[in-house]
C-alpha cells in the first residue's frame, strides 16, 4: 500500500516538474495547468497556515482559555477586524479605514525603525569603520591598500546613491535644467553605474548558479523517473 | 470626526511603536500587544485577499470563460488543501506529502527555468543596451563571481592573492551598499510621509 502510495506521488511529481518545464517550448495550457494547480494549494495552504498560526494562537485560544481582562482586551483586535470585513461590502468601505489606518501606523512605523536601525546606521557605521586607522595598520605591509579599500568603497556608495539621484521638480526649472546635473553628481553617477553593474552581475550570478542546480536535479528527477520505468517491465 | 479619529489611530500606533525603539524596556508589553493585533489585522487581510481570489476563479467557472477549466482546477486544488489540511492535522505526513510533492517539483522546476531565461536574457540585455560601462561590470563581475563560486579562480590562502580574492569578494558589497542606502531613505521618507499624513494609503 505504502509502495503505491509513494509511486503515485513521484509520478504526480514527474508530470508537474514535465509541464512546468514545457514552458521552455514557450507558453502552453501545461505549464497554465501546473500554476494553476500549484496556486490553488499554495492558496489554500495560506488559509490553513494563517487560521493555525496566526487566528487561533492570538485570537481563539486566549478567548477560550484565557482570563476576563484579557478577554476583554482582544476586543479591540475583533471590532477591527470586524470593520475589515465589512467594509468589502458595498456601501460600507468607509468602515475599513480604522483598520487600515492601524495598519498603515504600524507598517509606517516598522519602516522607520527599520530603516535607520537596520539599513542606515549600520551601513553607514561599517564605511565610516573602514577609515579606521587602526584598521589600516592591523596588517603589516598592507595599509595602502586598506587605505585603498577604504576610499573605494566611499566613492563606490557614493557613486551609486549618486545614480539613483532623483530631484523634485522646482516650478522655476525648466526641462532643460532638470537634464542638467551638476557635474561632480554627474562624474559620481557613472563611476557608481560601474559599482551598480559589478553588483547586479554578483547577484546575477548567484541567482543563475542556484537555478543552474535546479535544472541539475530536475534533469536527474526525470532521468532516474524513466530509467527506473524501464527497469521495472 | 471620522478623519480625526483615523489619523489618531495612525498617529497612537506609529508614534507607540517608534517610542518603543528608544525605551523597549518600558514600552515591551504594550509594543508587544499592538504588534500582535496587527499580525491579527494583517492576517485577515490576506484571508480577504484569498477570498477575492476564489471569488474571481468563481465567477470565471460560473461564466464559462474560454479557460475556465484552469480556474476549476485551481479551485479543486485549493478545496482539496482545505479538506485534507482540515481532515488531517496541519503536521500529519499526508498533508505535509500533499505539500512537499507540489511544492517542490513545481518550486524547483520553475527555478530550473529560470536558469535558461536568465541566460536568454543577459544576451539580450548586451545585444539591446549594447557595450556599457554597467553592461560590462555586470558581464564581468558575473563571469568572476562564477569563477570563484566554481573554485576556477584560485590565487592562494595567504599573502597578496588572498587579499585579492578577498577583495574581489568585497566589491560588489560597494553597490549592494549603495543600492540598500537609497532603500533605507526611501523607506524613512515613505514612513515619514505616511506618519506625518501627507501620504494616505488608507483612504479618507
Amino acid at each position: 500500500m505504502t509502495f503505491s502510495y509513494e509511486i503515485l506521488w513521484i509520478v504526480f511529481s514527474f508530470l508537474l516538474t514535465l509541464m512546468v518545464l514545457s514552458y521552455l517550448l514557450g507558453d502552453n495550457i501545461f505549464f497554465r495547468f501546473a500554476s494553476h494547480l500549484f496556486i490553488g494549494v499554495m492558496a489554500g495552504y495560506v488559509v490553513l497556515l494563517i487560521s493555525n498560526q496566526i487566528l487561533w494562537p492570538y485570537l481563539v485560544r486566549p478567548i477560550v482559555n484565557g482570563t476576563l481582562p484579557g478577554v476583554l482586551w482582544l476586543g479591540i483586535p475583533v471590532v477591527l477586524i470586524f470593520m475589515l470585513v465589512l467594509s468589502q461590502f458595498k456601501g460600507l468601505t468607509w468602515i475599513g479605514s480604522l483598520p487600515l489606518a492601524y495598519m498603515a501606523g504600524l507598517a509606517a512605523a516598522i519602516a522607520v525603525g527599520g530603516a535607520v536601525f537596520g539599513t542606515l546606521l549600520p551601513q553607514s557605521r561599517a564605511i565610516v569603520d573602514s577609515f579606521d586607522p587602526a584598521m589600516w595598520y592591523a596588517v603589516p605591509n598592507q595599509t595602502w591598500f586598506r587605505i585603498l579599500d577604504a576610499v573605494l568603497m566611499l566613492v563606490g556608495t557614493v557613486g551609486t546613491l549618486s545614480y539613483f539621484h532623483f530631484g523634485r521638480k522646482r516650478k522655476s526649472m525648466t526641462e532643460e535644467d532638470l537634464e542638467k546635473r551638476p557635474a561632480i553628481l554627474e562624474g559620481l553617477s557613472k563611476v557608481g553605474q560601474v559599482f551598480i553593474g559589478i553588483s547586479l552581475g554578483a547577484v546575477f550570478a548567484g541567482v543563475f548558479s542556484s537555478s543552474l542546480l535546479a535544472l541539475i536535479d530536475r534533469l536527474l528527477f526525470i532521468g532516474q523517473f524513466i530509467n527506473n520505468l524501464f527497469r521495472s517491465f | 470626526m471620522k478623519k480625526i479619529l483615523t489619523v489618531s489611530i495612525l498617529l497612537l500606533i506609529g508614534l507607540t511603536v517608534l517610542a518603543g525603539y528608544f525605551f523597549p524596556q518600558a514600552l515591551g508589553p504594550i509594543l508587544n500587544l499592538v504588534i500582535d493585533w496587527g499580525i491579527l489585522l494583517i492576517g485577515t487581510a490576506a484571508l480577504i485577499g484569498i477570498g477575492y481570489l476564489i471569488k474571481s476563479h468563481i465567477s470565471r467557472v460560473a461564466r464559462r470563460d474560454k479557460q475556465s477549466f484552469l480556474s476549476f482546477v485551481l479551485l479543486l486544488a485549493f478545496s482539496a488543501t482545505i479538506i485534507v489540511g482540515l481532515i488531517f492535522s496541519f503536521n500529519h505526513p499526508i498533508f505535509t506529502d500533499l505539500m512537499i510533492n507540489v511544492q517542490y517539483p513545481v518550486e524547483t522546476s520553475l527555478l530550473a527555468v529560470l536558469a535558461v531565461v536568465l541566460l536568454t536574457a543577459s544576451f539580450r540585455l548586451i545585444s539591446t543596451r549594447g557595450w556599457t560601462p554597467m553592461s560590462i561590470a555586470f558581464l564581468c563581475s558575473a563571469v568572476v563571481t562564477l569563477g570563484l563560486d566554481a573554485g576556477s579562480i584560485y590565487l592562494g590562502t595567504e599573502g597578496a592573492g588572498a587579499e585579492i580574492l578577498n577583495f574581489l569578494r568585497r566589491l560588489p558589497m560597494v553597490g549592494v551598499r549603495g543600492i540598500l542606502l537609497g532603500m533605507g531613505l526611501g523607506g524613512l521618507i515613505v514612513g515619514l510621509r505616511v506618519l506625518l499624513t501627507i501620504e494616505k494609503p488608507y483612504g479618507e
